[in-house]
């Protein structure tokens, strides 16, 4: 659909400019000049029912846009396949994100006898018994065990990945209050952005006099708050990480 | 008057709820709730050699709570659990309390959120005992599939939209010596072709449908992204499935996947006058021409 609007826009800007030149009249009607000013009629009509046509086709369904990005099933026994997409797009925009499924070659038997030894994990069947990597859990000494995954011994698990869901550390923002708060995501992924916020009474005066400055950061420390150190007072040369009073914010045991 | 006063009481009332509610929505977003046991509630044929546990949400703290255990009809029991924060999991190892065919009900506290004088929800399950113990590790062929997809949802907590790959798997059927209920899967994330080690990426009861969805930030599940996965039963032993890898890759979002027209979505009024904007034009255009 989309081709024909195109199309239908293209033939549209064509006729506009020829603006019924005299070739193109002479093209439509080559043999009777006195019938030119209906010719020109004509051309004229064609032209706006080429616009009618492509704005009636653009319109009622809001024309080209993102759609949306729906699962692509990977059949039953298309493992180690890409899955082409299948549904049909008007032009020739970029293919979507296929789903590829792989799994990891399983070691086929070979003629050459199974040489027992002590199973370590390296993804390889060193005991013999059929089983891979069927090595003991390694406890971690902050709870929980490692196991070997992939030929490799996994991390030990942790409770949350960036911050404790729910909680909360103080930013700051280059405007107004200066000062605001970003909150940790329900699953502990990532936190929010900074939300603008009153400055605590402790802070109100290096707020007013510094505003978004190492000094308001060093008051956010020094006033007990986890603080986003955003100024690098650290020097460390992350200003991504937490500084101050972070541990029902940090993800520790 | 009369009603002018009942207009500011009301007024006030909603002004003072408004003040209390917002915290209130804050702190309930992470709950330190209890969130499944192993085994479930009216799990049959648990193992005579069974440790007891519960999930617990991430923000839970263990401080000493008792877990009751409580055989029906029989002898109550009540001690302190292991607790370990990493995976949120209390534990208990009854050692000996089981007996063959009897049925148990056991209570797992409520505990307190860090930095929260809150309690979350407590747990109680019932469950019987089989005949036997458990002495073999469970069997499990792995992850069989994994699809993806992009999702940003409003986080209950960050009150902000979060973006997240959403990554599907398709699980195998588990088997285990004494009951294919109650395993406990684990799923990891591991990089091919790189020396990171895996990351536990999801821990939860396996379940029913053999399906689970595990949510990754975009910078965490960008590109070549795989999976292995792991069950573990009631005794700690675990399957020895986490060579099997599955995989997928991963595109950047915005995702553009071309064109389309949608014609029902247009309201019907809006394209009838359009039709006769453009009847109209013609009519006049035609009119002016001859």
């Amino acid at each position: 659909m989309c081709r024909v609007a195109v199309f239908a826009s293209v033939l549209a800007r064509f006729v506009e400019h020829t603006k019924c030149s005299t070739g193109l009249l002479g093209w439509l009607c080559p043999s009777q000049p006195s019938l030119v000013p209906r010719c020109f009629r004509m051309t004229q009509r064609f032209k706006y029912l080429a616009s009618a046509f492509l704005l009636a086709s653009a319109l009622p369904g809001a024309g080209c846009g993102r759609t949306p990005l729906d699962p692509f099933d990977v059949p039953e026994g298309s493992v180690g396949s890409s899955v082409p997409d299948q549904r049909t797009s008007a032009t020739s925009s970029p293919t979507p994100p296929p789903t590829t499924t792989t799994t990891s070659p399983t070691p086929t038997p070979t003629a050459i006898a199974c040489v027992p030894s002590e199973e370590t994990c390296n993804g390889v069947d060193d005991d013999c018994n059929g089983r891979i990597d069927d090595v003991r859990a390694l406890a971690c000494a902050e709870g929980g065990f490692q196991y070997c995954v992939a030929g490799k011994m996994s991390d030990c698990p942790k409770r949350c990945e960036a911050c404790l869901p729910g909680s909360e550390r103080v930013c700051q923002i280059s405007y107004c209050t200066y000062w605001g708060v970003e909150s940790c995501a329900a699953d502990g992924k990532a936190f929010s952005f900074c939300k603008e916020q009153r400055v605590p009474r402790e802070c109100r005066d290096v707020a007013l006099r510094f505003q978004d400055s190492p000094e308001l950061e060093q008051c956010c420390i020094d006033n007990g708050y986890c603080c986003l150190d955003s100024h690098d007072l650290d020097r460390d040369g992350d200003s991504g990480e937490m500084v101050g009073r972070c541990d029902e914010v940090m993800c520790k045991p | 008057m009369q009603a002018l006063s009942h207009g500011l009481v009301l007024g006030a009332i909603t002004i003072a709820f408004w003040l209390v509610a917002e915290p209130v929505h804050a702190q309930s977003c992470a709950k330190p709730d209890a969130l499944e046991g192993f085994p479930a509630y009216g799990s049959a044929g648990v193992p005579l050699n069974a440790i007891l546990s519960a999930h617990y949400f991430a923000s839970a703290e263990y401080d000493a709570e008792p877990v009751v255990l409580e055989e029906i009809g029989g002898e109550r029991r009540e001690a302190l659990g292991s607790f370990n924060p990493s995976e949120g999991l209390l534990s208990l190892d009854p050692a000996g309390f089981l007996k063959l065919g009897m049925q148990y009900v056991v209570e797992w506290p409520a505990l307190r959120g860090i930095g929260s004088a809150s309690r979350g929800k407590s747990l109680k399950v019932n469950f019987s005992v089989g005949n036997q113990s458990d002495n073999a590790p469970p069997d499990f062929p792995g992850i069989e599939s994994v699809h993806y997809r992009l999702e940003r949802d409003q986080d209950g907590c960050a009150e902000t939209v979060q973006d997240r790959f959403v990554f599907e798997l398709k699980l195998g059927q588990p088997s285990d010596e004494t009951s294919n209920q109650d395993l406990t899967l684990v799923v990891f994330q591991t990089k091919p072709n790189s020396s990171e080690s895996p990351v536990p990426v999801l821990t939860r009861s396996f379940p029913s449908n053999g399906r689970v969805e595990v949510s990754q930030r975009i910078e965490d599940g960008l590109g070549n992204v795989c999976f292995a996965a792991l069950v573990r039963d009631l005794t700690g032993k675990v399957s020895a499935s986490g060579d099997r890898v599955v995989c997928t890759k991963t595109v950047k979002p915005p995702f553009f996947q071309g064109c389309a027209i949608a014609f029902g979505r247009a309201p019907r009024a809006e394209v009838l006058g359009f039709a006769l904007l453009l009847g109209g034009l013609w009519a006049r255009r035609r009119a002016r021409s001859v």
